[in-house]
């Protein structure tokens, strides 16, 4: 009876797997031209390391997992029906809208998960003509605690400064 | 029955007209929504509920958080570098459903107008419509939500958004 427990656990466990994120990620890594990358969590704790601020490493180390995709300086192959598609399957999953700019032709939009008073995942895709870029990442941050990174963040991180933060900021960031 | 068979069409008018109230200014940000000329931002009411939720010690961060709680939305559409923003601000005003909300200022300074609406029930302002019209410029800003106009300027700090500084209007015409 264990095993058969154990066997129907592994085999919803692959489906699951499966199902997680058959999204742009997956249809356009490898295309010609596609810088893709996933980043594990332990890569980003261990890269933590090298940030200078304590704040900074800790809010380093709340990231699970990145992954990004970007097409630069051609055609992008990610079509208008695409990024529509991922809309819908990102509502299915619980991704809500939170934030849309558009300046020009470059759009960028931001999609967030939020459970439990946790934020679970933020998707950003930026899109311009020769430019196309998704930023994945999973983490476990508690609200509370984003408060708490916000105080002990530097000034200069804090957008303090006098320049409008939307939308060249976001782009430049997501460039980064 | 024969109540309840009345009631039905009613409740649906009343449904209908709801709507249809904001239906000319969305309209009309739908309409310029994918110009190049313009630049767009559209915030989501979980935005707004998830930045409320993120306490600092930070006074000016709080002041924010205090306005950003009870909003549910806020759309901008602005241009800086058009060639008829009086044009599209005379065509916005009369797209404004001037029965719905009531005008809270006016200002005209040389070629620039600006307008601010609000829409309110009793003491609680529920929509407040900012407009700029300028031979170069135009700015539709549609804020929905609880709105306190004693605390609506702080957001200008915080949102940092093209347009937005409008809003201090408000306090400075308070003053």
């Amino acid at each position: 009876m264990k095993q058969y427990l154990f066997c129907l656990i592994l085999c919803l466990s692959g489906i699951n797997l499966f199902a997680q994120d058959r999204g742009l990620y997956w249809k356009y890594k490898d295309y010609d031209g596609a810088i893709a990358l996933t980043v594990p969590r332990w890569i980003i704790h261990t890269g933590s390391w090298f940030a200078d601020e304590k704040a900074q490493r800790k809010l380093i180390r709340k990231v699970r997992k990145v992954r990004v995709l970007v097409f630069e300086d051609q055609d992008s192959p990610v079509t208008k029906r695409d990024v529509e598609k991922f809309s819908k399957k990102a509502r299915k999953r619980h991704l809500e809208s939170m934030l849309t700019v558009r300046e020009d032709q470059t759009r960028v939009e931001v999609w967030a998960k939020e459970r439990r008073n946790k934020l679970r995942k933020v998707v950003i895709l930026v899109r311009e003509p020769e430019t196309f870029a998704l930023v994945s990442f999973r983490t476990k941050m508690n609200i509370d605690e984003i408060g708490q990174l916000l105080k002990d963040l530097p000034k200069e991180f804090k957008g303090k400064s006098d320049k409008p933060l939307l939308p060249d900021n976001v782009r430049s960031v997501i460039r980064i | 029955m024969k109540k309840t068979f009345w009631l039905l069409p009613i409740f649906l008018m009343i449904a209908a007209a709801v709507p249809a109230q904001n239906d000319a200014i969305l309209r009309f940000f739908n309409q310029y929504v994918e110009d190049e000329r313009f630049t767009v931002v559209s915030v989501s009411p979980k935005m707004f509920s998830l930045v409320s939720k993120i306490s600092t010690d930070d006074e000016d961060w709080e002041k924010f958080r205090e306005v950003v709680g009870d909003l549910t939305g806020l759309r901008v559409l602005t241009s800086d570098s058009i060639s008829n923003g009086v044009a599209l601000y005379k065509e916005a005003l009369s797209k404004v459903p001037t029965g719905e909300y009531s005008e809270l200022l006016t200002v005209r300074d040389g070629q620039e107008n600006v307008r601010i609406w609000i829409k309110d029930k009793g003491n609680i302002i529920d929509e407040l419509l900012l407009l700029v019209g300028s031979p170069d410029e135009f700015v539709l800003l549609s804020l929905t939500g609880k709105i306190d106009l004693d605390k609506i300027s702080n957001l200008t700090k915080g949102l940092n958004v093209k347009g937005v500084e409008q809003l201090e209007k408000i306090k400075t015409d308070k003053q």
